[in-house]
């Protein structure tokens, strides 16, 4: 009994932290089917041009060691609310008193022939960063092809060219790193990219998979082939709620919850990218599979099992960092949004570009590329939807600074 | 804990507690061994002037730390004197603490792209900002033992500025 904990992201080992902070001693077992269990998921791509090893990229953090949660491996096949109880594939039953679903996100591939080829990857998880590395080495690669121009297919086409190959990505949409950044950042690290050696095609659908023996060839686009040896899909995840069908879990994409994380099962919490919650800005509730959010619905719903009353704060469908082709990169909010009552200001000098999205007297967009430094006052303003009013202009024209916002909170 | 505090209305935005921060983050640890030094050393505390105001801006070590619940890498942590310090190997620049730094205090080494912030100069008794103020504009404080008053005006301004 106690609290179980289906999950080993980075959500669950949040929320196993909160609860033991927030005073709860009894049982917490966690249940994955992930190996090893906790480790920084977006270092995965350090592991392919070999900058980080997997040891290194192992959590500093460890809920078995150090706040006593037990580890059951396994798949969990469905929920029982009647009789609160976890189902495992292997047929084992866990009972519990609070229940929570941290199951993350799996990849969601695009509708094409070919994707059960050798040599055809994803990389969510340790276990497919372990296998690329492997299918690296022993077999005769020198070119990829990655599929999906997001932050996680763009990262991993520069680790594959780090590590020596020809690589060239692939995106459906007319610019790379939709929505985390407009098309103007877009062109700027494109540029950089393409600079690196990776060949970079936007505006093209992946057709089909090309095998020969069972193993990948290349990949066919309307406008030709590609050959290759590897393909790597990166076309975003989608939360893994399979398993609660017919539960009496209410979901749509993904679970829903109320402010306090509960979901329509009242002894039973969601937390991480499986989560759909109201969106700051939006009117629809979104999905956020994000760290950032991960770490904060951990701890939001950790808190509340313990006993205590926690509100989760608004998602927010971008909040993003990261260096791409050596330019850093900061964005938050609605990136790329334009007209409809939206307020742009840009401003670009060489490859330092700014963007900020307002609406009306609130933030709704930060975009930071190249010089980045001070990024994290505007994104805390974007968060509180602090109302900028006459400092707009002052906001977009120079740099916002922390005593800025300390000496004008007088007088509006 | 005791923490560095900002009186606004003692800062003359002399920078003294910029150049005490960038040599005490230097190699020789003396002035005019630092500014011979290549590349330079960097500062983590910034004086900011605005219409009304003028104070230095630093690293808080926030309780509920954005920066730490960012960090993806395990590079950020916080140390058994609550001071939120970096373990440098791990730090890859992925700039997510700068992302989420309400205060702006954090910044880039570009040389060996890593972050660079405040350690509260862990291994002093005073940090060499607040030795080094003239007008005593920042002063190390016990929080906990402020008058609840004089607590409370801080919080609130506190809140209205984040």
């Amino acid at each position: 009994m106690g609290v179980v904990v289906i999950g080993s992201g980075i959500a669950a080992v949040a929320a196993v932290q909160a609860m033991r902070a927030n005073r709860y001693e009894g049982e917490v077992t966690l249940v994955t089917n992930d190996e090893p269990p906790f480790y920084y998921r977006p270092m995965l791509p350090s592991l392919i041009d070999g900058s980080k090893t997997m040891e290194e990229i192992l959590l500093t953090v460890d809920p078995v060691a150090d706040f006593g949660a037990e580890l059951v491996k396994g798949t969990v096949q469905g929920v029982n609310c009647a009789a609160k109880t976890v189902i495992l594939s292997s047929g084992d039953v866990l009972g519990y008193e609070k229940l929570l679903v941290a199951s993350g996100s799996s990849p969601s591939f695009p509708q094409i022939k070919g994707l059960d080829a050798e040599g055809v990857f994803t990389l969510r998880t340790m276990k497919d960063a372990l296998g690329l590395c492997s299918y690296l080495q022993r077999t005769d690669v020198s070119k990829a092809v990655v599929i999906g121009a997001g932050l996680v297919g763009v990262r991993t086409a520069e680790a594959l060219r780090r590590r020596g190959l020809a690589v060239t990505l692939v995106e459906r949409l007319p610019t790379i790193l939709y929505p985390v950044v407009d098309q103007v950042g877009a062109a700027i690290v494109a540029s950089r990219l393409q600079k690196a050696g990776l060949e970079v095609i936007v505006g093209a659908r992946a057709e089909q998979v090309l095998c020969s023996d069972g193993k990948v060839a290349g990949l066919r686009l309307a406008s030709g082939e590609i050959p290759a040896e590897v393909v790597v899909v990166a076309t975003g995840v989608r939360p893994n709620v399979g398993f609660l069908e017919g539960s009496g879990v209410d979901c749509r994409r993904g679970i829903l919850v109320n402010p306090y994380l509960q979901t329509s099962q009242p002894d039973i919490y969601a937390a991480g990218d499986v989560v759909e919650y109201l969106g700051l800005l939006e009117d629809e509730p979104i999905v956020s599979p994000l760290w950032t959010t991960a770490v904060a619905t951990g701890k939001v719903a950790g808190t509340n099992i313990a006993g205590g009353k926690m509100r989760c704060e608004e998602f927010l469908p971008v909040m993003s960092a990261a260096e791409i082709g050596g330019l850093p990169v900061i964005a938050a909010g609605l990136v790329a949004m334009e007209g409809n009552g939206y307020e742009v200001f840009e401003r670009r000098e060489g490859e330092n570009y700014r963007k900020l999205v307002f609406k009306g007297d609130t933030l709704a967009g930060v975009l930071f590329v190249g010089e980045v430094e001070g990024a994290g006052v505007y994104v805390s303003l974007l968060k509180a939807q602090k109302r900028v009013g006459g400092l707009k202009r002052q906001i977009a024209a120079r740099r916002l600074t922390y005593a800025q916002l300390v000496g004008s909170s007088g007088d509006d | 804990m005791d923490q560095v505090y900002v009186r606004p209305e003692r800062c003359m935005g002399c920078r003294s507690c910029e150049i005490a921060c960038a040599v005490q983050h230097s190699r020789s640890k003396t002035l005019f061994g630092a500014i011979r030094e290549e590349p330079l050393p960097q500062k983590r505390i910034f004086v900011e002037a605005a219409e009304k105001i003028r104070m230095a801006v630093f690293c808080r070590h926030c309780d509920d730390a954005p920066c730490l619940a960012a960090c993806i890498t395990g590079c950020l942590y916080r140390d058994e004197k609550g001071f939120v310090r970096r373990k440098i190997e791990r730090c890859i620049g992925c700039w997510s603490c700068i992302m989420a730094c309400p205060f702006g205090v954090i910044i880039r080494d570009r040389r060996k792209r890593t972050a660079v912030k405040c350690d509260r100069c862990h291994e002093l008794d005073v940090p060499a900002c607040v030795a080094a103020c003239p007008t005593r504009a920042l002063v190390l404080v016990d929080v906990d033992a402020l008058p609840k008053e004089k607590r409370r005006q801080v919080v609130l301004r506190e809140a209205e500025g984040a």
